[in-house]
This record gives C-alpha cells, structure tokens and sequence, in this order.
C-alpha cells in the first residue's frame, strides 16, 4: 500500500515539471510583453532594457526555467510578483484557502444533492420523478456559469436579503458562490449516478439480494450504491479539476480573493511569476485529488485494493484462485 | 397436507412489443420432502414460474393475472410485501443460473451469507458470521476463505457459496434454476451431490428446473414437462421415464443421442418454439406434433389423468398409447 | 420512503422556478424608477463606520508601485503639499512653507513634531527618501521627481533646499499628488522589505492599516494622535469589487455608503432614481479622448488630408456614443478644468467639404486606406467603430485592430499604427503632463508632434514662472493644435459617484482619489 502510494507520489515531480514547461513556454511564446506592461503606455529603448534585465527576462530560457524550479525546490521561493513586489508564494497562499474551499463545498453540495436524485431516477426509471430530475439536470446543466452567478446574487442577495452579495465575511457569505458552482456540477453527477445505477440494478446479484428476502431499501443502497460508484467517484475527480480552474468567474461575481482572480489579474497585467505560481498550484491540487480518487477505489472495490497492496496476503489469494480451479 | 400447491398460475409480460405468455394456467402440487424437476426448452416459463413462486416476477413488464399460490396453506399471491420479504431467504429461498454474476463483487463471501442469516434469525453480527462460517464450510469452503471476495473463487465454489447462502435458514423449499447449467460436468455432479446430502440433511423439498434429462434422472421424485407456458405432462420419475404419453415428451427422449449405439444424426423434435406473443390455436404444441389431428388446431386440451399421479395435456393421449411401442430409457 | 424522494424532487423543483421568477421579476424594475425600499439604518452606525466600493483592486501601500488607486494611500499617508479639490489652490501639508526661489530652486520647510505611526519623528531626510525612490527603486512612475539634482540639493534643520535640473513651474503641484507625493518613513523602509508595504505600511495620516486581504477590502482606523484636523469617521473600509454588479447590489443593500466611479448605465439608472436615498457626485476624469495623425505618415505631411479626417469626424456624436451622458464633447486639447484650460472651439464637422479637401489633396475615393491599432477598452472600441464609419463617409478606409494592453503596446512602438486614438488615463491635471505626452519628448510615435513653433510655445508655457506668461503660451499651443489638425480632441468623459444621504463631504479631485478622510456623517 504504502509502495502503491509512494509510487504515485513521486509521479507528482515530472507532471508538475510538465506543468511548469508549458506555462513557461507559454508565457514566452505569447504576443504580450512583460516589460511593456509595466512601463505603461510609452517608454524609451533605454527604459525598456533597464526593466528587461531588472525582471531578469534578458536570460535565454531554459536558463530561466532551471533557475525557478531550484529556487521553489530549495526555497519554496515562487518569486516576487512583477506588480504588487510582494512574494508570489504569500499571494497564493492568501487566496489558495478560498478557492479550495468552495470548491470543497461546491462538490459536498452536489454529491448529497445529485446521488440521491440519480439514485431515484434509476429506480424509478421512467417516472415522473425521473422526468423532473432530468429536466431540472438539464436545465442546470445548460446555464452559463456567471448568469447562473448573477441570478442567484439577485434572487438572494437583493430581492430576498438573504446572503451576501459579496466578501468572505461568516458563514452566510459561502452560499452562494457555493450554490452557483455547485448546481451545474449536480447534473453532471446525477447523470452519471442514474447511468451508473442503470447498469448495476439490472445485474444478477442484485436478484440474489432480492431473494435473500433484504428490504429494497438495503438492496438499492448496500448491493447496488456500492458498485455503481466508481464512474462516478471518477467523474467526481475529473470534475473537480473543472470547478477549480472555473473559479474565475464566481470569485469575480461575489468578490472572492481567490486564486481565480489572481491568476486572471496577473493574466492581464503579463505577471509571469504570478500565472506559473497559480498554474503550479492548481496542477498540484489536481495531481493530488486524483491521488485520492485512486485511494478511493481502493476501498470501493476489493480488486482494486488488491492491486494496490501488492501484498503478501494478496499474493495467497490470487494463488489460491489458481488453486481452485483444480477443485 | 402438501407443502407447496399452485392452481392455474398465469404470468403475462406486457411490453411495448405484445403481450408475454410467458406462463399459462400451471397446476402443480409438492408434498414435505419432494423433489420436482420442472423441465422445458428455453423459454417454456419455467423460471418465469419460479420467480413468480417467489413473487420475484420484475414488475413492469411483469404481472400475475391469476392464479393461487398455497405454501403451508397460505396464499402467496395475497400477502403484502412485507410479509413475503419474511419468507424469501427464510422459508423459500432460490439459486440462479450463473454463479459467476450471482455475488455481490464487492462484499466479502462470509458476509453475504452472514447477511440473510442476520436478517432473518435476529443474532447479532458475529453470531450471524459464525452461523456463516459453519454453512460455508458444510458446503466445503474452509472458513479462512470466509474473508476473500467473490472473484478469488472457481465458478463451481461461488455456486456453493450460493447454495450456503440459500440454505443458511434452513428452507422449507428451495427452487433451484439450472444450478449447474453453467458448470463442467465434473463439478456438476460434485455440486448435485452436494446439494442432495444438505436436502436429506436439512429435509428441505426442491424445485429443481433444468433442460437436462439426465439430472432430472439423477435427484427427481417428481418431473413436470413444460411447453409454451403450460405443463403438458406431469408425473412420477417413474412414470415419465416409464410411461412416457405425451408427444412432446417423447420428443425429447428421442431426441437424446443413444449411449448404447452409434447413430449419424440426431433426431431433433422439428420446428422451434412459438412465439409467446403469438401462440399458436388450440394445442400449443400442434404445428411441431407429428400426431396432429383437426381438433388440435382448434382446442387446448384439458389436463387428463392417466394414472395415480400421472396426467396430460392432449387430446389423442389414449390413442398414442396404444398405437405405438413404449420408450424406454435406461438409467 | 418513496413518496419522500418523489416529492423532494418536485419540491425542488418548484424552489427552482421560484428562484428565476423572482430574479427575472426584479432586474426588469430597476431601469423604470421605483427600486427597493432602502431596507437599512445600517449606513448610520453610532461608531462612524464608513464603507466605500471600488472596483480598483487592492493594492500595495509603496507610492513607487501602487498602481490602481491612491484611496488607501491618502488614508495612511500625508502628503507634502496640499491641492484643495474645489478651489485648486496649494495648501500646507506636510510642508509648512514652501517657495520658488529662483526658477529652478525650491525651499520647502517641513513642520516639527509629526510623527510616524510607529513612533519615528518625520524628518526632513524621509521627504527627501520619498521623492528620491522615484529615481531609485520602482522606475516607471516618474511624477517630476528625475528632475531634481539630488546631489545638489541640501537639507539643512528642518529646511529642504531642491535644486531642479530643468525649470519647471508646476513642481509645486507634483508635490501635493495624493499617490506619488506620500512620505514614507526612511528608516522603517530601509529595514524592511516590500512585504512591509502590504498590511503594515507606515505612514504619518490619520488612519493605520488594521487589514488589508488581497483581492477583498482594507480596513483602517483612526489614529488617536493625528497632527492635523482630526476626521470623523473612526473605522473606513475599502471594499474591492471585480464586477460592477456585484458592488451595485452592496450599495443598494447599505453595505456600501459610497460606491465610486460607477459608470454610465448605473448612473442613468440613478438619474432615474432606481436608488433610494442617493446623493449623485459628477466629477471630472480628468481624461480626454482624442484622435491623433502620426507625424511618420506621410499622406499627413499635406495639412488638406488632416483638415479632411478632422472635418469628416461629428465629435459630438462619437462622445455621445461612448459617453453618453457622462461625457462632454471637447473643445481643446487640453482638459476643461485644469489650469490653462481655453476654450478652442468644438471640431468642425462638415462632411462634404472634407470630400473636396481630399479630392483637392489628389486622392480618390478609397484610394486612401490607413490601420487603426489600440489596447481594447470599451471606449476605444466604440469610439474606433464610429470613426471607422465617419470615414468612410468621406472615402477614407479605416482598418480597425486591437488587442490587450500588453500586445499592443510593442506593436505601437513599432510604428504600426497609422491613425491613433489615444487617452491619457484619467488623473492629468497639469497642462505640461498633457503636453509631454504629444510634443517632442514624447514616447509615443504615434501621437508625438515636432514642429517649431509648436515646440516654442510649450517650452515656454512649461518654463516661464510667470503665470500670465504661461498662459498666453498655453493658449496660443491650443490655438495651434485647432489650427493644424494633427490631434483632434473628442471628449471629456466624467464620473459619477453615488453616496447615501447619510453621509456629507463626499469630495476630490477625482473618482477614484476622493479624500475619505473628509467624510462626514449626517
């Protein structure tokens, strides 16, 4: 186990150097210039050259790109942000926290809210509560992040004062941007909840469950939940990665100081060190959910634990499989 | 007293694309201690009857239009859901065909036979995984492997981990459809011996459903033929082995390939099965019967007794008996 | 169990609709009088509390890089010298006296007894540290303060004696600038690094940064010990808003009392009273939005085709169009309500004979074909459309391309633009910065103007510490520029402020460098 785990660690490093190359290449292949940025409007030659070499920009890069990974390494120094002069690495650590818990929350809403209902669609299916439920995914599905954003601030915040319109100020203030990341994620789990269930409620063992004479609520939920998880604990990895790097537009909307709109200021304003800190960041938190969604299996389906124990007993086992066929 | 009587159970599929006869007005009775083999082609209705035995029949599209289900004098067919979930593990209890889909992959085996234990005799958790343990190993699965998961097992243990959990209350009856279907023939006979010691052991009746003759030879006291829904010939081992009446039946012992001598081909009964959702007039068996007469196309025969305890669904019955010789099948 | 998860369903369902119905039901009332009932006395809290929206994004506390706003700054910070925002005059700040004694020799005399808000005296050195960090440190802001000879000038008790290295009569000025003319503590700076400027700057003002979160607001509160007058609200809180909306329904909610800057929709929708209790303030942007013909084209050189893109441009239809009501149409380069303002006179717009004019210059109908190159902005690009189709009127093909800021820029700089639109940022208040963007000196091909007599009447207008010198010179450049068509000025956009009615003395200069530390609570 803890093999199975080290070894995914460790793949950590080259998909974060991966990571770093491609926003670095980016940043030098793209029209837009640091340097003129941050002069403004007009500049002399002189000027110009001054500043390339004040931002280190004169130096070829692989030269550049050697040079920052040692300094995170050794340091964990991301570098200082060309507009603010503050270290990198204390603006993504000031905003990391927000961005990570709605996205935390965003995805606790649409699991309890979208299993549920993809569990009844699939029982039921066909049915009027099956209609609704696709329907109402459909719909969510279909909005637009920032309308979705803008009418919940105005249903909520101004029409009914509810919540907050804005800050990160108490509870009250989460609901909202919660809610409008979460809902277009419930369609998605419903939908793949109820395909998955689909499957699964028509398999034998279920029958059997059936036979043992188990009320249907057990069935569904001990017999049939259990294996139908897995598509959708891998949806729930996959789309976890979309609702982190779609953060822009609800931190925008209700005012966050999150990593949306950092990246998006520094996007602007040409701040390299800041769009790689932010990039790292969130290919970091990607890598490391779908860590966790692997782990996950493991406890979903015994198979697949095994495989990640490699272990001795496992080993037994499998020969012991081998064995009976002899039986 | 019988355990088991079903009067004229008729189970209909009604889909989109016509109406199922899957089961058309079937009789039947079993005393304490029977064997029955249900035996058909594929698609006659017989599992269809054993899952509406069970009340398992998948809801829509399936119904129960009519019909009696006496089990212990009690009609099965009006008891509420409640009340037939007590039964179902407990005092029936079914296995199914394929062992290989039959287990829940991802619970341990000692836990899904601890499960109907627990639901239905009231012990506690590791009462129950006791109770566990000792079934799976009375059907030959050593209790260190109570821990291992379904896909660490052959097809013929899962079966037997199927037959533990189906008897793990000690049934009344247990309906088993073609439980060795889907086994090589060396386990097959490993399983069905196994399954006739625990039936002597647990003096449990069984409703045992297959295609195949020869099983039916080895475990049966009882055998019903089934053909389109209806059983058409109903009897003794004796009797069907013996005296053979109905044309059907004779069509199935003939089409058996002899073991005594070598023949070129075999002799299939001609024709296939009809469409449920179209069955033929009168005898349903009427356009495959080499003995069909003009009343045939127009009326279902009545059930007719032969003998003590052997009757049949066909108008000229006395006719054949006397016009040809007897099969004989050697056991 | 089951009708419990089939009824959820439906009661969702019917949650949802009543969500939108709702939502949509109100954002169709806003524009047509009557909005919502101003739910709160939470404006009038009994501790002062003042809150003010703007969507400018926070920023650091270090003058030399602060680049958004200098709201935060006027709080935490005094500055030199003062510019009272109605009557334009310099008062004492920081300095207690202050003089030209010879054009290029200022005597400053700072007051005693001032300290810093973690205790240090201010002294004479700090004003001199301040002014030289221009020069030093973060260079790309330069507020005049390359024009002293650090070397030669001396501080001697509490008098700083600057010697300039070229005349330049609006010095004065440049030392009231409420970002740039900051003084910091030397000593705290030196021992410090940047991240000293973020939360914990140190300054003499009237309020200390208790907060400031990145992206989100900054807090400060009162000093109890200020030098000057003390002002009334005990706590202010800047809050930062990426989206208009959202700091629109933060006002109309009584979380804000001032929201600046708020744009033209939103101030019509106030002009119709969508927002109870609101006090409207017009401030000037100190911008101007002008179309400018590079000098390094050569169908230029002929003063008939500048004649005939000037006549072929209606400005007040363009400054209608993008400004709406929040515009006036321009009638100099340079910025009604500065000093040295004259009015010129309004763009002539005569069409037909800017067809003749280009008939006359030898070009035939959309023969001449030229590339309109800009950092997209709303105005810019509406502005450029309208202009695009003036021209064409005329038979003159005007090619639009734009691009952000950072794109843009290097292309510029490389000449690519044939016919310029151009603004200066908002926030110029002196006619020698209007005129350093377009005359010789400036950086900027694309609207740089050389041209003798041009060129003499600026000087002289940026040299001369004669006022009524000064402003002959400046009028006669104005003059100039009306007479020749290389820069033609479209429009003087405004802002507008909204502030509940519980609070008073909403002034400054502009929108967005409104001196908080004024506001008083009815």
């Amino acid at each position: 186990m803890l093999k199975f785990v080290g070894r995914r660690v460790l793949w950590l490093i080259p998909v974060m150097l991966g990571a770093i190359f491609i926003v670095f290449a980016i940043n030098a292949i793209d029209p837009g210039d640091p340097v003129s940025a941050l002069l403004g409007g007009s500049y002399t030659q002189e000027q110009y050259d001054d500043k390339k070499i004040e931002l280190g920009l004169d130096k070829p890069f692989i030269v550049r790109y050697a040079g920052y990974v040692k300094d995170i390494v050794t340091d964990g120094d991301f570098g200082t942000s060309y507009t603010t002069k503050r270290p990198v690495s204390t603006e993504l650590v000031e905003r990391f926290g927000v961005t990570f818990k709605v996205a935390v929350i965003s995805i606790l809403i649409a699991i309890v809210l979208g299993l549920p209902f993809g569990i009844i669609s699939a029982v039921k299916q066909y049915s009027i509560a099956d209609n609704a439920v696709t329907i109402i995914s459909l719909v969510f599905a279909s909005m637009p992040g920032f309308w979705l954003a803008l009418m919940l601030m105005l249903a909520f915040a101004l029409n009914i004062k509810i919540f907050p319109a804005s800050g990160i100020e108490g509870w009250k203030s989460w609901v909202l941007p919660c809610l409008a990341s979460g809902l277009s994620f419930i369609a998605t789990i419903t939908r793949m909840t109820r395909s998955s269930m689909l499957d699964v409620v028509r398999q034998d063992y279920i029958r059997t469950a059936r036979a043992k004479g188990l009320d249907e609520r057990t069935v569904i939920v001990k017999h049939g939940v259990r294996n139908a998880l897995i598509p959708i604990i891998t949806t729930i990895g996959f789309q976890f990665g979309i609702l982190v790097s779609g953060s822009v537009i609800v931190e925008t909307i209700f005012s966050l100081p999150g990593l949306g709109t950092l990246m998006m200021t520094a996007i602007n304003n040409r701040d390299y060190p800041v769009i790689e800190g932010c990039v790292i960041i969130m290919a970091a938190l990607i890598c490391v959910i779908n860590l966790l969604v692997d782990l996950v299996y493991g406890f979903v389906d015994p198979q697949i634990m095994e495989q990640m124990k490699g272990s001795k007993k496992a080993r037994r086992a499998r020969h012991k499989t081998m064995g009976a066929h002899a039986l | 007293m019988s355990l088991l009587e079903v009067k004229d159970l008729t189970i209909h599929y009604l889909t989109d694309d016509g109406d199922v006869s899957a089961v058309n007005g079937i009789s039947f009775s079993m005393e304490k201690g029977d064997t029955l083999g249900l035996v058909g082609e594929t698609g006659a209705g017989k599992s269809t009857t054993a899952l509406g035995i069970m009340r398992l029949v998948p809801n829509p599209p399936g119904k129960i239009l009519r019909g009696e289900i006496l089990f212990d004098e009690e009609d099965l067919l009006a008891k509420p859901e409640a009340e037939m979930r007590k039964i179902r593990g407990n005092k029936i209890s079914m296995i199914f065909q394929d062992p290989m889909t039959a287990l829940n992959p991802v619970m341990r085996v000692d836990e899904q036979v601890a499960e109907v234990v627990k639901r239905h005799s009231g012990l506690n958790k590791s009462d129950s995984l006791r109770r566990a343990l000792d079934m799976l190993q009375t059907v030959g699965i050593p209790p260190e492997r109570g821990g291992d998961y379904p896909h660490q097992f052959s097809g013929g243990m899962k079966q037997r981990v199927v037959i533990a959990i189906a008897l793990a209350c000690t049934p009344q009856l247990l309906i088993a459809d073609e439980p060795t279907t889907a086994l090589d023939v060396t386990i097959q006979a490993q399983v069905l011996d196994m399954m006739n010691d625990l039936k002597q052991e647990f003096g449990t009746s069984m409703i045992l459903i297959t295609h195949d003759l020869g099983i039916v030879a080895e475990t049966c006291d009882k055998v019903a033929i089934m053909y389109a829904g209806k059983i058409v010939e109903y009897g003794s081992l004796r009797d069907i082995f013996k005296q053979t009446a109905h044309p059907y039946t004779i069509g199935l012992f003939n089409s058996l390939p002899p073991a005594s001598s070598d023949v070129k081909r075999l002799k299939p009964i001609p024709g296939l099965m009809p469409d449920p959702t179209d069955l033929p007039t009168g005898c349903s068996f009427h356009p495959r019967c080499p003995f069909c007469q003009e009343l045939c196309t127009e009326k279902a025969p009545e059930d007719k007794i032969i003998s003590p305890g052997h009757s049949i669904r066909c108008h000229f019955y006395q006719e054949l008996k006397e016009k040809r010789p007897v099969a004989e099948v050697g056991k | 169990m089951k009708m419990n998860w089939k009824s959820m369903a439906l009661v969702c369902m019917l949650v949802v609709m009543m969500v939108f119905t709702s939502a949509c039901g109100s954002s169709s009332e806003k524009g047509g009088g009557g909005g919502t009932p101003g739910g709160g006395d939470t404006g009038e809290s009994p501790d002062k509390t003042l809150t003010v929206g703007t969507l400018d994004a926070a920023d650091t506390f270090d003058p030399t890089v602060n680049s958004s706003s200098g709201l935060g700054l006027s709080l935490v910070y005094d500055t030199i010298l003062y510019r009272d925002p109605e009557s334009g005059e310099i008062k004492s700040d920081l300095a207690e006296t202050w003089e030209f004694s010879d054009p290029t020799t200022v005597v400053l005399n700072i007051r005693e007894g001032i300290k810093f808000s973690n205790g240090d005296d201010l002294t004479p050195e700090d004003v001199m540290f301040s002014m030289q960090r221009f020069t030093t440190v973060n260079t790309q802001f330069d507020p005049g303060y390359a024009n002293i000879d650090y070397d030669k000038s001396t501080i001697e008790g509490n008098k700083i004696t600057l010697k300039l290295i070229e005349p330049n009569p609006d010095f004065l000025l440049g030392l009231c600038n409420d970002r740039w003319a900051c003084v910091v503590d030397k000593k705290y700076v030196e021992s410090t690094e940047a991240e000293a400027f973020w939360d914990k700057p140190v300054g003499t003002g009237a309020y200390t940064c208790v907060e400031n979160v990145a992206g989100s607001h900054a807090t400060f509160a009162k000093k109890s010990d200020y030098w000057g007058t003390a002002p009334e609200s005990e706590t202010i809180t800047i809050n930062y808003y990426p989206e208009l909306t959202t700091m629109m329904v933060d006002y109309e909610n009584n979380v804000l009392d001032i929201a600046l800057d708020i744009g033209e929709s939103e101030y019509n929708n106030a002009e119709n009273g969508s927002y109870a209790d609101t006090e409207i303030k017009i401030l000037p942007a100190y911008d101007i939005l002008s179309v400018a013909l590079p000098q390094y084209m050569e169908c230029f050189k002929d003063i008939k085709v500048r004649r005939a893109v000037a006549m072929a441009l209606d400005v007040e239809a363009i400054n209608k169009a993008v400004y709406g009501t929040l515009g006036t149409t321009a009638d100099s380069i340079l910025i009604k309500g500065i000093e040295f303002y004259k009015s010129i006179g309004i763009n002539k717009y005569d069409p037909e004979q800017a067809k003749k004019l280009l008939a006359e210059a030898g070009y035939s109908e959309n023969e001449l074909e030229l590339l309109m190159l800009f950092p997209s902005m709303p105005t810019n690009d509406k502005a450029s459309a309208i202009v695009q189709a003036q021209l064409a009127e005329i038979g003159i093909k005007l090619n639009v391309d734009s691009g952000d800021f950072a794109t843009v820029i290097p292309r510029l700089m490389n000449n690519e633009c044939e016919l310029a639109i151009s603004g200066t940022g908002g926030g110029t208040y002196f006619a020698s910065t209007i005129f350093s963007l377009i005359d010789k000196s400036s950086t900027n091909a694309s609207i740089r103007i050389n041209d003798d007599e041009f060129n003499k009447l600026v000087e002289e207008g940026n040299t001369s510490l004669d006022t009524a010198v000064r402003a002959e010179a400046y009028g006669k450049a104005q003059q100039w520029m009306y007479d020749n068509y290389w820069n033609i000025p479209i429009s003087y956009p405004n802002t507008a402020t909204l502030y509940h009615s519980n609070v008073d003395n909403v002034k400054g200069i502009a929108a967005r460098a409104m001196d908080l530390k004024f506001v008083t609570f009815k």
